[in-house]
C-alpha cells in the first residue's frame, strides 16, 4: 500500500512539474475506475491527462445518477460541481485532501448534492 | 432565707433549661432537613445589592436568611443584584419584571437544574427593558454566562450584558437560549485566548432579530470558532439565526464584521441567505451544510470527512462559491 501511495505521489509530482500551464478539465468517468488520476476520466486529452496544478481547473459536470470521483492529493486552481458528486479517496490513497484557490457548487435546475467521505478533504486556502 | 425566691430562681433556670433543650432540638431538626431545593426572594435593596449578602435574601421555606445555593429557586421580583464579590451557582433564577442581575467582570453565573428538557433551572427575564431598566447603570458586559439549562427572555427581552442596543454579549458556553420579545442579537466573545471557546451545545433562538436578521456572532481578539459540538437540527424563517432541536447552525442573514469562523463539527450547518463576510471562512468536520440562497466566503472552506461524510445540499438555481477567486 505504501509503496503505491509511494508511485502515486511520484507520478502526482512528475505531474505537476509539467506546469501544462492554465487548462480547464472536464469529468467523463470514462475511465476504467473512479479515480481523479484515470486519463480516462477527463476531457480534453491533454498532457498530463488529468487536472493537478495550481493553473487548471476541473469541472464535474452535472450527470444522471452523479458521479463519484476518487480524490488524490493534489492542488489544482479552481473546482466547479455542477451536478451531483461523490468524493472519496482514490485507490491506494488515504485520506487524500484536493485543494484549490476556490470551490464552486450550482444548484442547477434540481439542486445539487456533494458528499464527501472516505475520509477525503476538499478545501480551499482562502485569501 | 427567703426559699420563695431560691425557688423561683430554680424555676427560672428550669424554664432556661428547657428552653435550651427545645432550641437544640428545634437545631437538631433543622439540621435534619436536606440543603437546597428551597425558594428563596430578593428582599434586597432597589439599588445595586450584592447576590452573597444573607440578608438580602429570605428563605420562604424556613423563614430565614440565607443565600440560595445551587439546587434553590431564587427570585428576583424587583431591584438590582449585583454578582461581584463570589461566583454564583444556583438551581434556578427567575428575574421579575422590575429586577437586573448583572455580573461584574470576573465572576461566573452558572445555573443547574436536573433536566434540561424541564422547566426547572430555567432562566427567565421577563420585562427587562432592553435599553435598561429604570434605575439600569450604565451597559456591562457578561463576564462568564454559563447556562446549563434553557433560557428564555420574555416581554421586551433583556440580560446582563447587553450594550443597550439588543445586543445580548456572552463568553463561554450556551447551552440552549431562547431570545424573543424585543429585538435582539447574541454575539459570543472571547477576549483572551486562554479563555473557553464560544460555543452553543444546543440552539439558539432569536425570534425578532435586529436590522432584519438576528444575528449570533463570534467577535474578539483572537481567531474564535462558533463550534456546534451535538446533533443538531436547525430550522430558519425570517431572515434569523434559528438553530432549533439538536444543535445546527442556521445563518440567514450576512453575518455582521467580526464574525471569522463558522465551524460545524458535527450536525449542520445552514445557509438560508447571502453571507458573504466570513473573512475565516467555514469548516465542515464530518456535518453537512444546507446552501439556500447564494453563499459565498472569501475565507477558507473546508469539507474535512475524516470524522464522518460531509454532505453539501445546494438548493436548485443558488451556488455555493468558497474561496479566494
Amino acid at each position: 500500500m505504501r509503496l503505491l501511495e509511494a508511485k502515486r505521489a511520484a507520478l502526482v509530482l512528475g505531474c505537476c512539474a509539467t506546469l501544462a500551464g492554465a487548462a480547464v478539465y472536464t469529468w467523463t468517468g470514462g475511465g476504467a475506475d473512479d479515480d481523479w488520476d484515470t486519463c480516462g476520466n477527463w476531457t480534453p486529452h491533454l498532457t498530463p491527462c488529468y487536472p493537478c496544478d495550481a493553473d487548471e481547473d476541473a469541472t464535474i459536470p452535472a450527470s444522471l445518477g452523479g458521479y463519484d470521483v476518487g480524490l488524490i492529493t493534489g492542488e489544482i486552481k479552481d473546482l466547479t460541481v455542477q451536478g451531483d458528486a461523490t468524493f472519496g479517496a482514490a485507490g491506494g490513497t488515504y485520506a487524500p485532501t484536493m485543494t484549490g484557490d476556490t470551490i464552486t457548487i450550482t444548484g442547477g435546475q434540481a439542486g445539487t448534492t456533494v458528499i464527501v467521505t472516505d475520509g477525503a478533504t476538499l478545501d480551499t486556502q482562502g485569501c | 432565707m427567703d426559699t420563695s425566691l431560691l425557688s423561683g430562681a430554680e424555676e427560672d433556670s428550669d424554664v432556661r433549661i428547657h428552653w435550651t433543650l427545645l432550641l437544640s432540638v428545634a437545631a437538631m431538626l433543622l439540621s435534619a432537613v436536606p440543603a437546597g431545593a428551597y425558594y428563596f426572594e430578593w428582599i434586597g435593596p432597589y439599588v445595586t445589592g450584592d447576590w452573597t449578602t444573607a440578608t438580602n435574601w429570605w428563605n420562604c421555606e424556613t423563614q430565614q436568611y440565607g443565600v440560595p445555593g445551587a439546587n434553590d429557586t431564587a427570585a428576583i421580583g424587583h431591584g438590582m443584584v449585583q454578582i461581584g464579590i463570589a461566583d454564583v451557582d444556583v438551581g434556578s433564577l427567575i428575574i421579575g419584571p422590575q429586577a437586573h442581575v448583572y455580573l461584574i467582570d470576573g465572576y461566573t453565573l452558572t445555573i443547574h437544574g436536573p433536566d434540561p428538557s424541564t422547566l426547572d433551572g430555567w432562566l427567565e427575564f421577563r420585562g427587562v427593558g432592553v435599553g435598561g431598566s429604570a434605575g439600569h447603570q450604565g451597559c456591562r458586559r457578561v463576564s462568564y454566562l454559563h447556562l446549563a439549562q434553557d433560557v428564555t427572555i420574555h416581554g421586551s427581552g433583556g440580560i446582563v450584558g447587553h450594550d443597550c442596543a439588543g445586543t445580548y454579549y456572552a463568553r463561554g458556553v450556551i447551552t440552549s437560549a431562547t431570545l424573543q420579545g424585543g429585538p435582539a442579537e447574541l454575539t459570543l466573545s472571547r477576549d483572551d485566548p486562554w479563555d473557553e471557546r464560544p460555543s452553543i451545545l444546543g440552539y439558539v433562538r432569536i425570534a425578532a432579530p435586529l436590522n432584519n436578521g438576528g444575528i449570533v456572532g463570534v467577535e474578539g481578539n483572537q481567531r474564535d470558532v462558533l463550534t456546534l459540538t451535538t446533533n443538531a437540527k436547525t430550522s430558519t424563517s425570517d431572515g434569523t439565526w434559528r438553530a432549533a432541536g439538536n444543535g445546527t447552525l442556521s445563518v440567514g442573514v450576512a453575518v455582521s464584521g467580526g464574525a471569522e469562523w463558522i465551524a460545524a463539527e458535527d450536525g449542520a450547518l445552514e445557509i438560508n441567505a447571502a453571507c458573504t463576510s466570513l473573512s475565516g471562512g467555514v469548516l465542515l468536520d464530518g456535518a453537512s451544510m444546507e446552501v439556500n440562497q447564494n453563499f459565498s466566503t472569501l475565507g477558507e472552506f473546508e469539507a474535512d470527512s475524516t470524522n464522518g461524510d460531509v454532505t453539501i445540499e445546494v438548493a436548485p438555481g443558488r451556488t455555493l462559491h468558497c474561496g479566494a477567486g
